[in-house]
C-alpha cells in the first residue's frame, strides 16, 4: 500500500530523515514511535506530499507523490500535528469543504458527511462553531476531515497529544475501530499508546529507522519484565536479600537512601507478575512497606536497550 | 479544475464574511466613500462628470483598504497551519491561487457594490453619463485585482498578517507615489516611472476609454504575481 524507498530530508544542511526506507501492507496499523525532533512529523509530511524529499520515492497504492500527487493524495486522509481548523467555521461547513475539494459529488455530499459525523461521535456539535468546542471534539472534526473521500489510507500525527485521559480512551478506541477497515499509519512519542493500537511498529530516532518489528516481536527483544519500586524504612540490605529469594525476580537496585528511607527497583523476569509476591515477602519478613508501585518503561529506556547507547 | 478554484472561492468568501476586520473595512470603505461622493456633488455639480471623479477616488481609497483584505489570506492559512491541510488535499497550487485570488476579489466587489447606491441617487436627480461609468467600473475591476494579485503575492510569503498587511501597504504606496512623481522627472525616467503606475492606467477608463495596452498592462501585472505566488507554494519553502 506504502513504499518508501531509501527517503532522506534536509532542512537546509540539517538531516531531518535520513534514508528510511519501509512499507506498509494494505489494513496494517503501524505506529512511529520516537521523542520530539525524531523526524516523524516530516516523515508524515513527505508522505502525504506536503514537503517533497531531499532523496529517495514514496509510492502510495500505485502512484509516485512525485510524478501523480493528485492521484496519490486521493487515497490518503492526513489529520496533521496540532490539528489544523478553520475555527469560525461550523463543523458541517468545514467538512462540506473538504468534501468539496476531494471531489465528492454534489448528490451524495450531504449524506457522506452525515454518516462520518455519525461515524466520529459528533453528532451533537455539527452545527457549532468550530471555535466553540473542546479539544476532544477538534480532534475528531480533524479525524473527520481526513476520513472525508474515504481514503485508504489515513496518517495521523501524534493524534492523542494534548488530550485529557479520557479523551485519550476515546480516540484511542476510535482509531481502533478504523483500523478494522484502513490502513493507518500513525505517529507518537508514547510507548504505551503505540503497542497498544499497532500491529507493527518502527521506532525513529534522530532522523533514522531504528527497528522495524511486529508489536510481539519488539516487545520480546526489548525484554520486557515488571518494574516495582519499593519504599521501606527497614534495612535495605536486609530486604534486598530477601527480595532475590522472592521467584521471578531478577535484579534489585537501590535507588535512593534518605535518611531511614530506601527506594528500591525490583525487575522481574519476562511477563512474571511478582508484586503479589513481593508484597507477601515485604509483611511476613516483618518488613515495612510503605509504598509500592509499578513503573512502565519509558521510550529513553526503549532506546537504551535498542540502540546500546545512553 | 473549475470546480476546485470555485470550491477554494466559496471557501474564501465563506470566511470574508466572518471576519470581523471585513465589516470594519466595509464601515470605512462607506464612510469616507459616503463622504467624498457628497464632496464630489457639492464640487463638481454636474451629475454628468461625477461618478468618473468618484471612481478616480476609488482607486486611490481601494489601495488603502486592500492590504487588510489580502493580509490574511494565505498569512492566516500560514500561521494556524490549515495550509498543510490544502496542500496535501488532491488539489494543485494553481487552483488554491487561483481560487482564492477570485474569492477575494468577488468579495472586494460586494464593497464596491454599495456603490451603486449613489448610481440609483445620481440617476434620480440627474443624468449620468453611463459609458464613462461603465468603463470605469470595469477599470476599477483590473485595477483592484492588480492590487490583490500584490497583496496575495506578499500574504504567501509570511505567516504573520500584520505584516503581510504592512508590506502590501508599502508596495501598493511604491506603485502609487512612482505615478505622481514621474511629473516632476525629466525624459525617460518618467515615461518608465508613469507606464509602471498603476492608476496611471486607470484613469482612461474613467474617461470612458478602453484601451487594450492597459488591459494588457494590468494582465501583465496580475499574471505575473500570480505565477510568482503559485511558484512559491510549490516551492513549499515559504510555509514550512
Amino acid at each position: 500500500m506504502i513504499e518508501v524507498k531509501n527517503v532522506s530530508k534536509y532542512y537546509g544542511k540539517v538531516k531531518a530523515v535520513d534514508n528510511i526506507s519501509f512499507n506498509v501492507d494494505k489494513g496494517e496499523i503501524v505506529g512511529f514511535l520516537g521523542p520530539n525532533g525524531a523526524g516523524k512529523t516530516t516523515t508524515m509530511r513527505v508522505l502525504t506530499g506536503f514537503l517533497s524529499a531531499t532523496e529517495g520515492s514514496i509510492k502510495i497504492g500505485d502512484h509516485d507523490i512525485v510524478e501523480n500527487p493528485v492521484e496519490a493524495k486521493k487515497m490518503i486522509g492526513y489529520l496533521p500535528e496540532n490539528v489544523p481548523l478553520y475555527f469560525e467555521m461550523n463543523v458541517t461547513d468545514y467538512l462540506g469543504f473538504f468534501a468539496d475539494i476531494k471531489g465528492i459529488n454534489k448528490s451524495e455530499k450531504s449524506g457522506h458527511i452525515r454518516q462520518i459525523i455519525g461515524k466520529v461521535g459528533l453528532k451533537k456539535v455539527a452545527d457549532t462553531i468550530i471555535g466553540k468546542l473542546s479539544k476532544g471534539f477538534r480532534q475528531r472534526v480533524g479525524i473527520a476531515q481526513a476520513l472525508i473521500g474515504e481514503p485508504d489510507i489515513l496518517i495521523l500525527d501524534e493524534p492523542t497529544i494534548g488530550l485529557d485521559p479520557n479523551q485519550i480512551i476515546e480516540i484511542r478506541n476510535l482509531i481502533k475501530e478504523l483500523g478494522k477497515e484502513k490502513t493507518v499509519i500513525l505517529s507518537s512519542h508514547i510507548l504505551q499508546e503505540v503497542s497498544a493500537l499497532c500491529s507493527r511498529i518502527i521506532i525513529i530516532s534522530e532522523g533514522k529507522v531504528v527497528a522495524i518489528d511486529t508489536k510481539e516481536d519488539l516487545m520480546e527483544k526489548l525484554e520486557v519484565g515488571q518494574r516495582i519500586k519499593i519504599l521501606t524504612d527497614s534495612d535495605h540490605k536486609k530486604v534486598a536479600n530477601k527480595m532475590k529469594e522472592v521467584k521471578g525476580v531478577k535484579h534489585v537496585d537501590l535507588v535512593r537512601k534518605e535518611g531511614s528511607l530506601s527506594e528500591i527497583m525490583v525487575s522481574s523476569e519476562k511477563e512474571k507478575d511478582i508484586r503479589k509476591d513481593l508484597s507477601k515477602m515485604m509483611i511476613t519478613s516483618g518488613f515495612n512497606l510503605l509504598e509500592q508501585s509499578k513503573v512502565t518503561m519509558s521510550l529513553e529506556d526503549v532506546f537504551i536497550k535498542l540502540t546500546g547507547k545512553n | 479544475m473549475i470546480n476546485n478554484i470555485w470550491s477554494i472561492t466559496k471557501k474564501e468568501i465563506k470566511l470574508f464574511f466572518v471576519s470581523f476586520v471585513a465589516y470594519i473595512i466595509l464601515f470605512f470603505f462607506l464612510l469616507v466613500g459616503g463622504y467624498y461622493f457628497y464632496v464630489y456633488i457639492y464640487e463638481v455639480r454636474d451629475a454628468a462628470r461625477i461618478m468618473p471623479y468618484f471612481l478616480n477616488f476609488l482607486g486611490f481609497l481601494s489601495f488603502l483598504l486592500t492590504p487588510f483584505i489580502t493580509m490574511r489570506v494565505f498569512s492566516e492559512e500560514k500561521r494556524s497551519g490549515t495550509i498543510e491541510l490544502l496542500l496535501t488535499s488532491p488539489l494543485k497550487e494553481n487552483e488554491i491561487v487561483l481560487g482564492k485570488f477570485l474569492g477575494t476579489l468577488l468579495f472586494y466587489l460586494v464593497y464596491i457594490g454599495f456603490t451603486f447606491y449613489y448610481l440609483i441617487i445620481l440617476s434620480a436627480y440627474g443624468k449620468p453619463d453611463f459609458g464613462p461609468i461603465i468603463t470605469g467600473y470595469l477599470g476599477f475591476i483590473f485595477l483592484e485585482a492588480t492590487y490583490i494579485s500584490v497583496g496575495l503575492l506578499i500574504s504567501v510569503m509570511t505567516r504573520n498578517q500584520i505584516v503581510s498587511g504592512i508590506v502590501t501597504l508599502i508596495a501598493l504606496l511604491f506603485f502609487w507615489i512612482i505615478g505622481w512623481v514621474s511629473s516632476y522627472l525629466p525624459g525617460i525616467l518618467a515615461d518608465v516611472f508613469s507606464y509602471l503606475s498603476f492608476l496611471n492606467h486607470y484613469e482612461d477608463f474613467t474617461k470612458g476609454i478602453i484601451d487594450t495596452k492597459h488591459i494588457i498592462y494590468y494582465l501583465s501585472i496580475i499574471g505575473l504575481n500570480l505565477f510568482l505566488t503559485i511558484r512559491l507554494l510549490e516551492n513549499r519553502k515559504v510555509v514550512v
